[in-house]
């Protein structure tokens, strides 16, 4: 009976600490298309500015480099987010099926060493 | 006179062979030392049943945790697959993006940045790559263990759909390749409406892998 209340509080446990991980990973991820378009817009303000002050002459020559600006905005917020991994394509693999063999090794373990 | 008794000798011999193994031991709980061997027999046998509880526990809490982690990624594309639903009945032109690759049974709805967070909700697409549909190179990264991990199994000619704000744009794979995860080429613009699709390799390895593994489709033509 009580290796039953262990094991299920162990599990209920478990399932708690992945919850809160979640939330964390929520709170801290959250809307990032949001936060995204947060970051081109400040980084926007500088380089829209610095087109303006030099965009009196034409309007041609103001559409020019309003496009440039536009096209380093767009640059920059692709390095910043391929730089937040040192210069590395996006990681695209979880330990997910690590831990999953891990946990079913602990259970095969476990099994055969209360045999 | 008293007679004397006869002695053992004259049993048959079957019984002197002791075919039957007949092996009489003292209990184990006579006697100190037998006694002693008991006691540490039985601290082996509790070490073990320790050990093996802490075993279940830890092969219990892990298990847990990767089923629901499974079991959120698949809820949280059901909720994303009815927004889209939602927003596609309305056509609106910034909502979300539904990838469809038939030929991996893929249909998942794309997240907005590549963040740890949106990788594990579904594919998700390369803030400031170009917009699914319109002219450049427009990237989308998925991990090779959830949502991506049929993409090797695609081959040049096959059909990928990015559905966005009522429209569907019909992209075809030209090419496939293996390329160092530090390679950013991948993500440079094109002229054309391009599809990158970005996931890690060795696709059946686990932990941190070395190399990326890159399908590029191009908008078809007719579209």
């Amino acid at each position: 009976m009580t290796r039953v209340v262990v094991f299920l509080a162990a599990t209920l446990l478990a399932a708690s600490l992945g919850a809160v991980s979640q939330d964390n990973s929520n709170t801290t991820g959250q809307n990032p298309g949001v936060t995204a378009q947060r970051s081109t817009s400040s980084q926007s303000s500088p380089a829209s500015s610095s087109a303006a002050s030099s965009a009196g002459a034409n309007d041609s020559r103001r559409n020019a480099t309003t496009t440039k600006a536009g096209n380093d905005v767009k640059d920059s917020a692709l390095s910043q987010e391929t730089a937040g991994n040192t210069a590395q394509l996006p990681q695209t693999s979880t330990i997910l099926p690590l831990l999953g063999l891990i946990g079913l090794g602990s259970l095969i373990a476990g099994f055969f060493a209360r045999r | 006179m008293q007679v004397l008794r006869t002695s053992t000798f004259g049993r048959p011999r079957r019984f002197n062979r002791n075919r039957l193994k007949l092996v009489l031991k003292p209990a184990p709980w006579r006697g100190p030392e037998n006694h002693e061997k008991s006691k540490l027999l039985n601290r082996g046998s509790r070490r073990r049943l320790i050990v093996s509880y802490v075993l279940f526990s830890v092969g219990g809490v892990l298990c847990t945790y990767v089923a629901g982690s499974y079991a959120w990624m698949y809820a949280e594309q059901v909720k994303l697959l009815r927004e889209w639903k939602a927003q596609n009945a309305s056509t609106q032109s910034d909502g979300l993006t539904k990838l469809s690759i038939p030929r991996i049974h893929l249909r998942d709805v794309v997240l907005e940045g590549i963040s740890t967070h949106s990788l594990l909700s579904g594919p998700a697409h390369l803030t400031g790559s170009a917009t699914p549909g319109t002219k450049g190179n427009s990237v989308i990264a998925g991990h090779r263990d959830t949502f991506f991990r049929h993409v090797h199994n695609l081959r040049l000619g096959d059909d990928v759909y990015l559905s966005k704000g009522g429209k569907q744009f019909h992209y075809v794979i030209k090419s496939r390749r293996i390329v160092e995860a530090t390679d950013l080429s991948v993500l440079g613009q094109t002229p054309d409406p391009e599809l990158t699709l970005i996931t890690c390799y060795p696709t059946h390895a686990i932990g941190p892998a070395s190399h990326r593994l890159i399908v590029v489709a191009k908008l078809d033509v007719g579209n």
